[in-house]
């Protein structure tokens, strides 16, 4: 059980990390500072959503019938406000974009690396093979 | 109005180990494109419940936001259907105002005039 607290505990400090930054960022936006101890209930509070979220798509997947959570989960789980589901939508359509763009790149060198294969593969006959 | 500073977001690998560690089956799995939308979506919540300890501090003439001003927006910060309320005036990151002020709560003891508007462009 001490292996799953410290891992817990190091997610918890991850969380807490990022969400600092966010707060500060926010704070200084606004011409004010911000406790230490209010970033830590904002961190606390944003840990004790994931588990809210977490809960919530692992049930929207397997009302699908997956073991994968997937984007469709992501938005079901935004879809209490209009501008919080568009602004989803947009990243999802965003990283569809670039998923198309990373796969046609790789597309193109694949088939780059295979004809200059195929020439070292001629000009190494004979010699050496792993 | 763009930041020069370079954005925080939460880090891919921490989102999708807090998810995975939270889900009830150990078999359920997150696929890579639903990490970084969750990511976004976390980084929308802490900006929020940020925002509103900040309003609520200014609104108590407070210098420094503080556990007391993080602690009265708590309750309110649950999601709530339909509506999306912005703060007027302040346009830096997109403020996607998911969650409903409550303004009849018990709570809300802050004489807040939040202006009731529909969120439509985002960035």
């Amino acid at each position: 059980m001490d292996e799953n607290e410290s891992h817990s505990q190091r997610l918890r400090a991850a969380v807490h990390y990022t969400v600092g930054g966010l707060c500060q960022g926010a704070a200084a936006a606004c011409g004010r500072d911000i406790s230490r101890q209010a970033i830590a209930a904002v961190a606390e509070t944003t840990f004790r959503q994931c588990d809210i979220f977490a809960k919530d798509l692992e049930a929207f997947s397997r009302h699908a019938k997956r073991q994968t959570v997937t984007t469709d989960d992501v938005k079901l789980l935004a879809r209490r406000s209009t501008a919080l589901s568009n602004f989803i939508q947009q990243k999802s359509e965003e990283l569809a974009i670039h998923n198309q763009e990373l796969k046609e790149k790789r597309k193109k060198n694949a088939t780059k690396r295979k004809s200059k294969d195929m020439e070292e593969n001629e000009a190494a006959e004979g010699g050496t093979e792993n | 109005m763009a930041s020069a500073e370079p954005e925080v977001v939460f880090k891919k690998e921490t989102v999708s180990k807090v998810l995975t560690m939270f889900f009830k089956d150990e078999k359920t799995k997150v696929s890579s494109d639903a990490v970084s939308l969750m990511a976004e979506m976390l980084k929308i919540f802490a900006v929020e419940a940020a925002r509103r300890a900040i309003k609520q501090a200014e609104n108590e003439d407070c210098d420094v936001v503080d556990l007391e001003h993080v602690e009265k927006i708590l309750p309110e910060l649950r999601f709530s259907g339909g509506r999306v309320i912005s703060l007027p005036g302040t346009a830096l990151t997109p403020h996607i105002w998911w969650m409903q002020w409550n303004r009849s709560s018990s709570h809300d003891c802050t004489g807040v005039n939040w202006e009731v508007q529909e969120c439509g462009d985002v960035w």
